[in-house]
């Protein structure tokens, strides 16, 4: 536990001593969202519901999704495509901690400080579009649920990058997958805006994926939304792609590493 | 093999003694023309050397145009209008959007990164000492053609949206959008270019060429849906409105008189900014490691 405490501070101290990057790639998380509370703003001018949301929910999702974004979203495949392509990842595999492990506290220390940066951003959004999400009330119950949500969420987001960064094994290129993978997450996982503004059918297909356990989930729950309101099926959901998402995993990873040739080493 | 017959350095590409003075400029242009082509053919050789890099590239920015319109058409399938912008109108305005962001991407986003790079690693030297603009140099060295087919798949777009909405647009209009499109380009390279220039300052930035992406990507939105100071903030001093609102309404015939000289302007202003920043900026450079 202190072995992973210690590789956890330094990976803070990366991140701290590398702040401007840091702040460039929170950009991406923040911005996107920021434009949608826009573009809601001036679309319930005309409309008073769009999908069954109404603007403070929208507006709730919409900020919601933002948090999430900085607070549980990791993008470890593109170090785990860059360790591979490079043969980096000899280097972590002869050591004696848990590489999984590793990355999992190193991602941990770089979101640390981009959740500091997103402080002031959240805070502003609640100051700018408090008047019209007022009408919105979160009852206590919820708040353990929710929690926990967003604590299986991120979970769920780990391993689903992991199971990604395995690709690179193979293709030895990130790129196509990981383009692939914010469109879907974008379009069909509600990342940006929310699911039910997808045709029925869609919806339908959309819920199979297992990224409506990291956005959809702890946000229906924060919501109430539809059939979600019953939070603790939503939670089974997370605890059931956990369970799924972690052997496959463990398939890719060892497949992987019989196909991992340590490229320059 | 034919760019080493033409190498652009300046035993071949300085004006031939015993010219006349009033064909220097002609001169120069000529031979800045000569390099801009040896880079271009020099990239797609490159291009055509690694296919499969090329398929990929192309392949994933062609889903990102995809992606774009799938997105509208999320919103607005559901929303009616905003400010004034509909499905048929956002065909138009998302076509414009990728056209500029695929040539952006195409013209400056590989050079934008190898400066920083340039600078970080005091490879900068290698550029200073050719007998060329070095701001033209670092700026046009590199052209990615896996970023054009984003450009393509927004005409396609344009061409829908015009179908949609029975427009046949006149050649003023046209020209308008073509002008337009034009000075979001410039405008846009300025400030890219300008804060990459930074890292003069700043010293490392690893990843400061993509400080401008997050905020092209305001642009994928009508830019009429923004509130208080951010509107003219877009519109009359970044070239956020120019990328895809802004040309859209030229071609729709709704932009309000004097946005074109205005948005003309703005880009040469910036342009000459960028130069003068850079000049300035080159006292910072101290050639780190070399």
């Amino acid at each position: 536990m202190r072995l992973y405490l210690t590789l956890f501070r330094i990976s803070l101290q990366d991140a701290t001593q590398y702040r401007v990057e840091s702040a460039i790639w929170f950009l991406y998380e923040t911005v996107p969202p920021l434009m949608m509370a826009a573009v809601w703003l001036a679309a319930y001018q005309d409309q008073t519901t769009v999908a069954g949301f109404s603007l403070a929910e929208m507006l709730a999702y919409t900020v919601g999704v933002m948090i999430l974004r900085t607070l549980i979203t990791v993008h470890i495949e593109h170090g785990m495509d860059l360790e591979i392509r490079r043969g980096d990842i000899s280097n972590h595999l002869v050591r004696p901690f848990n590489i999984w492990g590793f990355w999992f506290v190193d991602s941990l220390g770089w979101k640390m400080f981009r959740n500091a940066l997103s402080v002031p951003v959240v805070l502003g959004c609640l100051f700018w579009f408090g008047p019209e999400m007022g009408a919105l009330s979160i009852s206590l119950d919820r708040l353990l649920p929710l929690v926990m949500s967003v604590l299986l969420g991120a979970v769920v987001c780990f391993l689903l990058k992991l199971c990604l960064g395995c690709t690179s094994f193979w293709t030895n290129d990130i790129v196509g997958v990981a383009t692939l993978y914010e469109v879907v997450a974008t379009i069909l996982g509600g990342m940006l805006v929310p699911v039910a503004l997808l045709p029925d059918w869609l919806q339908a297909v959309a819920w199979l994926l297992p990224i409506q356990a990291i956005y959809s989930v702890p946000l229906a729950i924060l919501l109430g939304k539809s059939d979600w309101e019953n939070a603790w099926y939503g939670i089974g959901l997370q605890v059931g792609w956990i369970v799924v998402l972690w052997a496959l995993a463990h398939v890719l990873w060892r497949a992987g590493l019989r196909q991992y040739e340590a490229v320059g080493r | 093999m034919r760019e080493r017959a033409h190498p652009p350095t300046g035993a071949s590409l300085a004006p031939l003694p015993g010219r006349h003075e009033s064909d220097g400029r002609t001169g120069a242009i000529r031979r800045y023309a000569r390099v801009y082509l040896a880079c271009l053919r020099n990239c797609l050789a490159r291009e055509l050397e690694f296919r499969t890099s090329f398929a990929l590239s192309a392949g994933s920015t062609l889903l990102w145009a995809i992606f774009s319109m799938v997105l509208a058409g999320l919103i607005f399938t559901n929303v009616r209008q905003v400010a004034g912008w509909d499905l048929d109108r956002m065909f138009v305005l998302t076509g414009s959007f990728l056209i500029v962001e695929g040539l952006s991407a195409a013209l400056f986003h590989r050079n934008m990164q190898r400066l920083s790079e340039l600078v970080n690693r005091g490879e900068l030297d290698f550029v200073l000492t050719r007998p060329i603009s070095s701001q033209f140099l670092v700026s046009i060295r590199y052209v990615d053609f896996g970023d054009l087919p984003t450009a393509v798949v927004g005409v396609v777009y344009l061409v829908i949206g015009t179908g949609r909405l029975g427009l046949t647009p006149g050649p003023a209009e046209i020209g308008g959008y073509v002008l337009l499109v034009g000075c979001a380009l410039m405008s846009l390279y300025a400030i890219w270019f300008m804060a990459v220039t930074l890292v003069l300052w700043t010293g490392r930035i690893n990843n400061i060429a993509a400080v401008v992406e997050p905020f092209m990507g305001l642009a994928r939105m009508p830019s009429d849906v923004y509130r208080g100071l951010v509107r003219p903030i877009m519109t009359y001093v970044l070239p956020i409105a120019a990328i895809a609102t802004l040309p859209s309404k030229a071609l729709l015939g709704v932009l309000e008189p004097g946005m074109l000289p205005y948005q003309i302007g703005l880009a040469a202003v910036l342009l000459w900014a960028s130069h003068r920043f850079w000049h300035c900026s080159l006292r910072k450079y101290s050639s780190a490691s070399s």
